[in-house]
C-alpha cells in the first residue's frame, strides 16, 4: 500500500529527496552546534541518528514492511540531537532515538501514521525519565561549567551572542543565523509553510510585548526558533490546510509563551506533542467536507490556496 | 475429580488468563494504573478487590431470585459499597501508609467496573459455588495483572522495590530511575507494553494454529491422494 | 475567591485532567472515544450527571452526614445518590423525549458505575470544598474529560482511516496516544 505522507508542496518529489533536503537544511545548526561545544555534539549526534536509524530498519523488520531507506528515521535522529544538552551521557540519545522511534512512530505502523512528532516525543521522554541528565547545559567552549539556559537568566546574554549562538543550551537551538540559514533554504525549496514559523513567532512575540517581557529575547532564546522551523513544520503531524497550519501555530505560540512566563520553564516540546494532538480536531473544522479523502482531492485544494 | 468440580476450577482459571480482567476485558484501568506506582500499593488494591468481588458476589447471587430487574442497579451497587466501606476501615486501621497512599481509588473500588461487572454479567444469574470461584479467578486475575506493571514501574521507575507497611525491606534493583514511569504517564506505557505483547503473541499463536490446521489438512490429502493410487 | 475558583478549573482541565493525570472513568473514556458521536453523547451526560451529582452530594453531605458525624458512610451514601438520581433521569428521559433518550440514554446506565462521576464527589469531599469550589470543579472536571474524549475520538478516528498494524488496533493504540497526551500535559504541572 503506497503511504501519502501528507500534503507536500512539492508533490512530484518523493519522501526521500524531501527529507535528505531537511537534512541539509539541518547541517548549518548542526555544524554550528559542534563548533560551540566541541566533539561530543558530533558523538550525541551520529549516535542519535544511528540509533534512529537502526531501530526503524528492525522494526520495520517486525512490522514485515519494506526496509527502503526514506531518509525520515535520519531527520529525526537528527533533530532530535539538536535539541538535546550538550552534556547529555552518550546513552541518552540511543535511548531517546530508540524510545522515539518505537513508541511514537513504529506503533503507529511508520511514517505518516504517527500522531505525535518523534523527535519532541523522545525529548519530552527523556525530560521526564532522567531530569537531572537533561537539565544541566554547558557553557559553550568550556567543558564542564554547568551554565543556566538563557530562559532561565533571561537577560544575562546580549542579542547578539543569542542570535550567533555563543550561549549555553541545545546543541542545535543557539545558533539562530544557522537556523534561519536552515529555515530559508527549506521555504525556497518549498518544502514547508513560511506562515507557520511567522505566524508562530508572531504570536509568542504579542504575547511577550502585551506581558511586559522582553520580546526579542525571547524569540532569539530557548528552541523557539528551532522548533518554528524545524518540528513545527513537520508534514505528518500538522493540519493539512493553511488555515489549520495558522492556527496549529498560533496555538503553539501561546502555550510556549504561557508556560514560559507563567510555569517558568521551556516546554516547547511538550506543547508540540500536545499540539499535534489536536491536529485532528483541528483538521475536522479546518478541512472542507472531505476528510480522508484520497490525495488527490486533497492536491487539488492545495493548488487553489 | 467429577466434572463440577472441572468446571469450578475453570471458573476460576478464565479470570486468570482467557478472560483477564484487565488485559482482555479491559475493565478496572482506571485503579490498575492509578496506584501502581509502588507493589506495596498494587498487593492491597488487590486484595481489597479480591475481598469486595468475592463477598459482593456471593451475596448478590444468594439473593439474586429476590431482587426486581427495575432496581438492579442500586441494590447492586450499595451491597459493593458496603464492603468496600468495612475494607476501607480495615485498611485504616492495619495499614495506614498504605491507605494513604491509595487515596481516593479504594474507595472507588465501588465504581471499578470489574465488581459490577460480574454482579450483572455473572452472579445475578448463577449459584453461590460457581460465582465464589468467578469472583476469586477475576480478582486474582486483577491482582497479577497489575503486579506485573506494578513491578515494571517500581523496579524501573524507583530502581528499586521497597516495602514498608505489609514488610519492612528495599531491594536495589537498578543504578538509576527511569523517572517517567513514575509519573501518570508510566501508568499508560507500561499497559502499552503488556497489552500490545500479549495482543501480538495471541495473534501470532493464532496464526499458527491456523497454519498448522492447513498443514494438516494438506497431508491427510496427500495421503488420502496416494491411498487412492 | 475568584483565583481560586479559576486554578480549580485550570486544574481539573490541564494539571489534574481525569483522563490523562488522574486516572478516572478510563473504561468509558476508551470505550465511547471510537467516534466522534458517541464521544459527544458520552460527554454530554457525563458533565450533565457529574454537575448534578456534585451538587447532590454536597448538599447531602453537609446537610445531613457532617451533623449526624456519620461521614464514613459518604461511599454509600454518595453512590446511592448518584444511581438513583441517574435512574430518575433515565426514566424522565424515556417518558418525554424518546429522541433524546435514543441518542443520550444509552449512556446513562454506564455512567453510575463511571468512576468519574464517584470520583469527582469523593474529592470533593476529601478536600473539603465549599458549594462554589465544588461546582467548579464537577463541572470543569467534566469538561475535561469532554475534551479528552473528543481530542482521543479525533485521533481514532483518523488512525482507523490510516490503518495501524494488525496488534495495535483499537484500544491498545489509544492508550499509547493517552500516553503521549499524559506525557504532553506534565508540563502544565506548575501552571497551579
Amino acid at each position: 500500500m503506497e503511504v501519502s505522507i501528507g500534503p507536500h508542496i512539492r508533490g512530484d518529489w518523493d519522501t526521500k529527496r524531501i527529507m535528505l533536503c531537511v537534512v541539509l537544511a539541518l547541517i548549518p545548526s548542526a555544524v554550528a552546534g559542534i563548533y560551540y561545544f566541541g566533539y561530543t555534539a558530533l558523538e550525541i549526534i551520529v549516535l542519535s541518528v544511528l540509533g534512529a536509524q537502526i531501530t526503524e530498519l528492525i522494526g520495520l523488520k517486525v512490522l514485515g514492511k519494506p526496509t527502503e531507506f526514506d531518509g525520515s528515521a535520519m531527520v529525526t535522529g537528527l533533530i532530535l540531537a539538536l535539541i538535546l544538552p550538550p552534556s547529555a551521557p552518550l546513552w541518552v540519545p540511543i535511548v531517546g532515538a530508540a524510545f522515539a522511534m518505537v513508541f511514537f512512530k513504529l506503533l503507529f505502523g511508520g511514517l505518516g501514521k504517527n500522531i505525535f512528532n518523534p523527535a519532541a516525543g523522545g525529548r519530552v521522554f527523556l525530560l521526564l525519565s532522567f531530569a537531572a541528565v537533561m537539565a544541566s547545559f554547558p557553557a559553550p567552549g568550556a567543558d564542564a561549567v554547568t551554565a543556566a539556559s538563557p530562559l532561565a537568566s533571561t537577560g544575562s546574554y546580549s542579542y547578539m551572542d543569542l542570535f550567533l549562538g555563543n550561549v549555553s543550551g541545545s546543541i542545535g537551538e543557539t545558533c539562530k543565523l544557522a537556523i534561519i540559514i536552515g529555515g530559508v533554504i527549506l521555504i525556497a525549496l518549498g518544502l514547508i509553510d513560511y506562515a507557520v514559523p511567522l505566524v508562530y513567532a508572531l504570536t509568542c512575540m504579542v504575547i511577550a510585548l502585551v506581558a511586559g517581557a522582553d520580546s526579542l529575547y525571547h524569540l532569539l532564546s530557548g528552541g523557539l526558533l528551532f522548533a518554528a522551523f524545524f518540528m513545527a513544520t513537520d508534514y505528518v503531524t500538522t493540519p493539512i490546510t493553511r488555515r489549520g497550519r495558522v492556527i496549529f501555530a498560533a496555538g503553539l505560540g501561546v502555550l510556549t509563551m504561557v508556560t514560559r512566563l507563567m510555569v517558568g520553564t521551556e516546554s516547547i516540546s511538550f506543547m508540540i506533542l500536545f499540539m499535534n494532538g489536536l491536529v485532528p480536531m483541528i483538521d475536522r473544522f479546518t478541512v472542507p467536507r472531505s476528510f480522508g479523502q484520497p490525495k488527490k482531492e486533497r492536491r487539488a485544494r492545495k493548488n487553489e490556496q | 475429580m467429577s466434572s463440577e468440580n472441572v468446571s469450578l476450577w475453570d471458573e476460576f482459571f478464565k479470570g486468570i488468563g482467557r478472560m483477564n480482567p484487565v488485559y482482555v476485558l479491559l475493565l478496572g484501568l482506571c485503579s490498575s494504573l492509578a496506584i501502581t506506582t509502588r507493589m506495596e500499593n498494587a498487593i492491597v488494591m488487590g486484595i481489597g478487590v479480591i475481598f469486595c468481588l468475592v463477598c459482593s458476589n456471593i451475596i448478590i447471587s444468594a439473593i439474586r431470585r429476590f431482587v426486581p430487574e427495575d432496581v438492579r442497579i442500586p441494590v447492586f451497587i450499595s451491597i459493593i459499597s458496603g464492603f468496600v466501606t468495612l475494607f476501607g476501615f480495615i485498611a485504616r486501621a492495619y495499614m495506614p501508609a498504605i491507605y494513604v497512599a491509595l487515596g481516593i481509588y479504594l474507595p472507588l473500588i465501588t465504581v471499578n467496573c470489574n465488581l459490577y461487572g460480574r454482579a450483572e454479567a455473572f452472579a445475578q444469574n448463577n449459584p453461590v459455588m460457581p460465582t465464589f470461584m468467578d469472583g476469586l479467578g477475576i480478582g486474582a486475575g486483577y491482582t497479577l495483572a497489575i503486579l506485573g506493571i506494578a513491578f515494571v514501574r517500581e523496579a524501573l521507575g524507583f530502581g528499586e522495590i521497597m516495602f514498608q507497611d505489609l514488610a519492612q525491606f528495599t531491594i536495589k534493583i537498578l543504578p538509576f530511575q527511569v523517572g517517567v514511569l513514575q509519573q501518570p504517564a508510566g501508568g499508560y506505557i507500561v499497559m502499552a507494553g503488556y497489552l500490545i505483547s500479549f495482543t501480538y503473541l495471541s495473534k501470532r499463536k493464532e496464526r499458527k494454529r491456523k497454519e498448522d490446521i492447513a498443514e494438516e489438512r494438506k497431508r491427510t490429502m496427500e495421503n488420502r491422494v496416494k491411498g487412492v493410487n | 475567591m475568584a483565583g481560586d475558583l479559576i486554578s480549580i478549573a485550570i486544574g481539573a482541565i490541564l494539571v489534574n485532567n481525569f483522563v490523562f493525570a488522574r486516572f478516572l472513568g478510563l473504561c468509558p473514556f476508551f470505550g465511547a472515544s471510537n467516534n466522534w458521536n458517541n464521544s459527544m453523547g458520552m460527554g454530554v451526560m457525563v458533565i450533565f450527571v457529574m454537575v448534578c451529582s456534585t451538587v447532590l452530594s454536597w448538599l447531602v453531605d453537609t446537610f445531613v452526614l457532617i451533623p449526624m458525624n456519620a461521614r464514613y458512610l459518604e461511599n454509600l451514601v454518595f453512590i446511592v445518590v448518584i444511581a438513583v438520581f441517574v435512574q430518575l433521569v433515565e426514566m424522565i428521559i424515556r417518558k418525554y423525549s424518546p429522541s433524546l433518550y435514543k441518542s443520550l440514554g444509552i449512556w446513562l446506565p454506564l455512567i453510575v458505575v463511571n468512576c468519574a462521576v464517584l470520583g469527582v464527589v469523593t474529592i470533593n469531599a476529601g478536600e473539603n470544598y465549599a458549594f462554589s469550589q465544588a461546582l467548579v470543579n464537577g463541572l470543569f472536571s467534566g469538561i475535561g474529560f469532554m475534551f479528552a474524549l473528543l481530542l482521543m475520538a479525533t485521533i481514532r478516528e483518523r488512525l482507523d482511516l490510516m490503518g495501524v498494524p494488525e496488534s495495535m488496533k483499537g484500544v491498545p493504540i489509544a492508550i499509547v496516544v493517552a500516553a503521549g497526551f499524559s506525557m504532553a500535559f506534565r508540563a502544565f504541572v506548575g501552571l497551579i
